[in-house]
């Protein structure tokens, strides 16, 4: 099947403007149609196309890995798997769909050896069975040839997966689509059939690429009602998110994340103690069951130190520095820090921000980081020391209305108002030690709570038996009431250590909820964590028996992204690509050198007469004197019947000549060769032909008729 | 003689399994034979164009599903509409033709045979565009044939293999499949007029290969997609045993009395070749008096037979196979073929001995009986699962007593064959023994052939030419 000229370079061309490789897309183009004009070629045999494919092979394995260590793939499929809702897990696949596209927008040049082999080959087809590697290896152990035949022109699949890798680069423009179907069209004119007229074909494929045009106009509109739909539906009727959220948080949120004991961060201590309380973020408005700020806090830029990964947070001095890995969404990720958390360093994202909420959010940062957090003891950032204007608003100490009831009451069964906040503090934590019980999250546990009762009032009256959230809520609300500053803290309890290692794991179910309250004393705000001790206890019992399983897997997770982050990963990608090339030139060399060595062999093989015996043979001489006087030798005509033919011509004797002839023969093709004296008497007698013919220049040597 | 054996692997009753997996076979075979039909569709509608066309839909598609993330919707919308409207086009493609069929009266396996096709145009239009090939008969296995054949080896597949039968079903295919027919351009064919087609039959495996149907491809205005019109043209072509290349053999034994002459010997029962009458001598068979005669002449006148003497040998074929169809037995087959065609029968009789449905000799030489039928009859011969290898030894022995020499031929080398050996070299019969085998099997010991071990050769499979050619 012929290929149409110039369409794959076009093709390419056209990837390479959509893909922005515009430069190798024309080196490629060249190289690919210089072979019309280029008549060099090589005699590449079943073993060579198969060193070819397996090259084109490894290009995609070495494409794919490169991708999955430049670009944030693996990271990427995780979170698609563990992805807990449905916002994140679309962003997920997203990522992952972008990840892949790159790798496919690659293709023509992973392949391309493979087509560029084919262009300056003697053969027009490579054998099937060069892309079948098992197949291949069984038939090399059974001792069986390998097929030559059937064999596939490559040309039309790779102009297929041009053009799609070129469909995926994503930069729109109104032309694209018309030139993508411009390009199958010729594609498609020289494989036509000649069953229907030219005007059939032409009326038919107008109306199909008209027909696409509005088809994926419409289609592109289609998945956006149909997103706006979904979105509605899943706002509706999806289970909340799960999601940590700097912005508000809700009763149950964390609960939810108790469900799984999956490993979201690696606590490793450098200097001092593990802390045992990682803040995420601060909240002081309670809305029943809603968290949140108020008013909003605005984000404040944080500047690197002067070497750019060092991140100041608190102007004070501190000792203990413990590592925290874990993963980032997409480059964005609210670190969890120790409190008194001062600096944080080995980290180069593009931007740190804090705000009064003490959330300290980082972005453009890698998939996989490793803090280095500063911390001693002492403020945390977001402990803006309280002024008399913050306690004159008093959005620290507000209770909802709903909630007062119960909270006063109990304010004043515990005998709270008026006292300082360390011993209220102490006072609630031997309360709800002695009066309330730890309880594992349910699902359904706010439509458990009786009609006309809020969740808080039905824990503090009736139930009270809840998880963290409820007693870190009921602390802030009995704080308040009693006229101390409090406010709800959410964060990650480190409490596991990691077997057979220093380091601590944090599980999903370590997620924890305390209260912080103002200790008017200290001028500080102060940790109080009112929870039962046994909570922790409580919780691993929920464990799932693979966990150990699945511990393991996200302990060599954790290793490979430190190794990919911090690891030096960037050289090996160098080295790689180095290795790359080193192979592809092997493979060149070692093709090029069998081509020459087989060139070799072949001429060692050739038979006498078209190796260089007896080329110096003198009777050529004649042979090219009779021919410029026009009476050459035909093509292929023996030069006994040329002598017979020109002999009725010829002015001078042929006897000497057939004489000379038989000696040039045996000069020629007798393995023997001439012995010396018939060797000179084969140039003695071409010499005196000459001169006889000298003699008789004044006429030619042969008459013509 | 005429033997008329099944063409396709032969279903064998009782075999197999448990109920349980023969009732699970049943239930599998509707969708195995669907899946088969399925398959058949879409490799023979779609082109490599069509193919292409098919594949980047499907790409398109999946890496097209958030038209946001990429242009590749855009592509698929396009090439969606392009394979719809190839589709359609097939309807307006039909074409209305007749054809004529001439085929050889023989193939051989894995030789290409060529035969025409006389295309007609039924139109008053010019056809343009056609391809032409052949539909042979259903190479799907029927359900007795599907529950009854185990796949050779069977037994060494796991539990969930035999069970759904999936490899099983995939042998027979293979199988059934008895040759192969190129697809070639059709010239055009002017209104009302003819065009002459040539296509090529692989045949593929021996036996009887039945044509159903000319297939006549009409593609739609893309070359994507194609429909075929079938013109009915039930024929049959007789497919020879693949035969091997073998250096004049020099044949065991020597000159044996035939009683009865040639024609004595080329015949089953009691005819004889009649010379003379003559007066009855004592010791004479009473059934060779010629009453007639007596009653004529009033004394006993008894019929006069030319009795000869000459060599004749027997190629004895082993069909005693566990298995319906294996590729030892093809090879065996094979041998005996080659081993026919090289005995120059102008000078000797050659009895072809096996055991099908029943005991078989057929005498083929000095005029009697022609190479071609006994091909006829080596490429319809199957493997013989219901009868007891003593059959053959049986049938051999009754003629033992004239045979110059025996060529046997084997699928096995046990101990029943070596006594098969054993008893024949007793009675004085020159022996020459092929004995196919795998082509990983060990070297075999001669046995009772240990005197004579240049008589004894073991072709392993993919050997046999390489072995033959050394005889």
């Amino acid at each position: 099947m012929k290929f149409p000229p110039f369409l794959l370079a076009a093709a390419l061309l056209l990837w390479g403007w959509q893909t922005g490789l515009l430069g190798v897309a024309l080196i490629m183009a060249v190289v690919l149609e210089a072979s019309r004009w280029i008549e060099w070629r090589v005699d590449f045999g079943v073993k060579d196309f198969n060193r070819i494919v397996d090259l084109a092979s490894l290009l995609a394995a070495v494409g794919a890995i490169y991708c999955v260590l430049t670009r944030e793939a693996t990271n990427q499929v995780m979170a698609m798997l563990q992805a807990t809702n449905f916002t994140a897990r679309s962003a997920a696949i997203n990522s992952v769909s972008q990840t892949t596209f790159i790798f496919f927008q690659w293709f023509p040049m992973i392949l391309f050896p493979v087509i560029a082999a084919l262009a300056y080959s003697t053969s027009e087809e490579i054998p099937r069975s060069c892309f079948f590697m098992i197949t291949r290896r069984r038939m090399a152990r059974t001792g069986q040839p390998q097929a030559v035949k059937p064999g596939i022109n490559l040309r039309y699949p790779y102009f297929a997966v041009v053009l799609f890798a070129a469909c995926l680069a994503n930069q729109r423009n109104d032309w694209f689509y018309f030139v993508l179907c411009g390009m199958i069209a010729i594609a498609l004119w020289v494989v036509r059939p000649r069953r229907f007229s030219n005007l059939v074909w032409f009326a038919v494929l107008f109306v199909i690429i008209k027909g696409g045009f509005f088809g994926h106009q419409g289609l592109n509109r289609l998945q956006g009602v149909i997103e706006n739909k979904l979105a509605n539906w899943v706002a509706k009727w999806a289970r909340r998110s799960l999601d940590r959220n700097d912005a508000a948080t809700a009763i149950g949120r964390i609960g939810q994340l108790k469900l799984s004991g999956k490993i979201v961060m690696q606590v490793e201590p450098e200097h001092g103690p593990v802390p045992p309380l990682l803040r995420d973020t601060m909240f002081n408005r309670f809305d029943s069951p809603r968290w949140s700020h108020s008013p909003r806090p605005n984000d404040i830029k944080i500047d690197p130190g002067e070497d750019g990964s060092v991140w100041q947070l608190m102007a004070r001095p501190a000792t203990n520095l413990v590592f925290l890995s874990s993963f980032t969404t997409r480059g964005e990720a609210v670190l969890a820090i120790p409190p008194g958390t001062v600096s944080l360093s080995n980290i180069s994202p593009e931007k740190v921000t804090t705000n009064r909420a003490g959330v300290v959010r980082v972005s453009g940062a890698p998939d996989f980081i490793r803090v280095g957090a500063l911390h001693g003891p002492g403020t945390t950032i977001g402990d803006v020391a309280l002024t008399n204007s913050d306690k004159v608003i008093g959005a620290d100490l507000a209770v909802p209305l709903r909630e007062q009831a119960v909270v006063t009451n109990l304010v004043k069964e515990l005998r709270l108002a008026g006292q300082s906040g360390a011993a209220a503090a102490q006072k609630l934590t031997s309360f709800f030690a002695e009066h309330f019980k730890y309880g594992t999250f349910l699902p359904d546990s706010l439509s458990r709570v009786p009609g006309g009762m809020t969740p808080m009032g039905f824990f503090l009256s009736k139930n009270r038996i809840g998880h963290c959230e409820y007693f870190a809520t009921a602390t802030v609300l009995l704080m308040r009431q009693a006229g101390i500053p409090a406010r709800y803290v959410c964060g990650w309890s480190v409490q596991e250590q990691e077997k057979g290692s220093s380091r601590f794991i944090v599980r999903e179910r370590h997620a924890h909820a305390w209260c912080v309250y103002w200790d008017e004393a200290r001028k500080t705000w102060v940790d109080l964590d009112t929870t039962p001790a046994d909570w922790a206890l409580t919780e691993n019992q929920n464990a799932s028996f693979w966990e150990p399983l699945s511990d393991r897997w996200s302990r060599a997770w954790f290793g490979f992204s430190r190794w990919r982050w911090y690891g030096g990963a960037e050289a090996w990608q160098n080295y790689l690509l180095l290795a790359l090339l080193c192979l592809i030139a092997l493979l060149a060399w070692r093709i090029l050198a069998r081509q020459r060595r087989q060139r070799r062999r072949d001429e060692g093989n050739l038979d006498p007469a078209f190796t260089g015996q007896g080329l110096d043979s003198e009777f050529y001489q004649i042979e090219s004197h009779l021919e410029s006087l026009g009476l050459g030798r035909r093509p292929a005509e023996p030069f006994f019947a040329w002598l017979a033919r020109i002999q009725p011509l010829a002015s001078l004797p042929t006897a000497p000549l057939e004489e000379l002839l038989r000696l040039h023969y045996r000069l020629r093709f007798d393995p023997q060769g001439l012995r010396s004296d018939e060797r000179e008497a084969l140039r003695r007698g071409v010499r005196e032909w000459f001169d006889q013919s000298r003699a008789t220049s004044t006429r030619p040597p042969f008459q013509t008729r | 003689m005429n033997v008329t054996l099944p063409a396709t692997v032969p279903a064998v009753s009782g075999e197999v399994g448990s109920v349980q997996s023969t009732w699970l076979l049943r239930r599998l075979y509707g969708s195995y034979r669907l899946s088969s039909a399925f398959t058949w569709w879409w490799r023979r509608r779609f082109t490599p164009g069509g193919w292409l066309v098919l594949l980047g839909i499907v790409a398109t598609g999946m890496m097209g599903v958030d038209t946001n993330l990429s242009l590749a919707y855009q592509a698929f919308v396009f090439l969606c509409l392009l394979l719809i409207a190839a589709l359609t086009g097939t309807q307006f493609s039909r074409a209305q033709v007749e054809a004529e069929r001439t085929l050889p009266r023989f193939g051989s396996v894995g030789q290409p045979v060529e035969f025409r096709l006389t295309m007609r145009n039924l139109t008053a239009k010019p056809q343009r565009g056609l391809t032409v090939t052949e539909d042979l008969a259903d190479p799907r296995p029927t359900l007795e044939q599907f529950i009854s054949t185990p796949e050779p080896g069977e037994e060494r597949r796991n539990f969930y293999d035999r069970g759904n039968g999936y490899y099983r079903w995939a042998w027979l295919l293979s199988q059934n499949v008895r040759g192969k027919v190129n697809e070639v351009p059709c010239p055009e064919l002017p209104p009302n007029g003819t065009a002459e087609v040539s296509l090529t039959l692989t045949p593929m495996r021996r036996g009887v290969l039945r044509f159903d149907c000319v297939a006549v491809g009409c593609p739609d205005p893309f070359g994507l997609f194609r429909t075929f019109v079938r013109v009915p043209r039930p024929q049959s072509l007789l497919v020879l045993p693949k035969r091997y290349f073998l250096p004049p053999l020099d044949l065991p034994g020597q000159l044996k009395y035939q009683h009865g002459g040639v024609a004595l010997a080329a015949s089953v029962g009691e005819s004889e070749e009649f010379v003379s009458l003559r007066d009855y001598r004592p010791g004479d068979a009473l059934r060779h008096i010629h009453w007639p005669s007596w009653a004529k002449t009033g004394k006993p006148i008894v019929k006069e037979f030319q009795d000869e003497f000459f060599t004749r040998h027997a190629l004895i074929l082993d069909t005693f196979l566990p298995v319906a169809a294996s590729a030892v037995f093809e090879e065996a087959v094979s041998v005996a073929a080659s081993l026919a065609c090289s005995v120059q029968a102008q000078e000797s009789l050659l009895d072809l001995m096996f055991v099908g449905p029943e005991a078989y000799c057929f005498t083929m030489g000095r005029g009697v009986g022609h190479l071609e039928q006994l091909l006829e009859i080596l490429a319809s011969v199957q493997p013989c699962r219901d009868r007891q290898f003593n059959s053959l030894l049986r049938l051999v022995l009754r003629h033992a007593g004239e045979l110059s020499g025996c060529l046997c031929v084997f699928v096995a080398w046990d101990e029943q064959r070596r006594e098969f050996v054993r008893r024949l070299r007793e009675m004085g019969v020159p022996l020459m023994i092929f004995v196919v085998t795998d082509a990983d099997a060990p070297r075999l010991e001669p046995g009772p052939m240990l005197a004579e071990p240049e008589r004894f050769r073991q072709l392993p499979l993919g050997r046999v030419a390489e072995e033959l050619a050394k005889l």
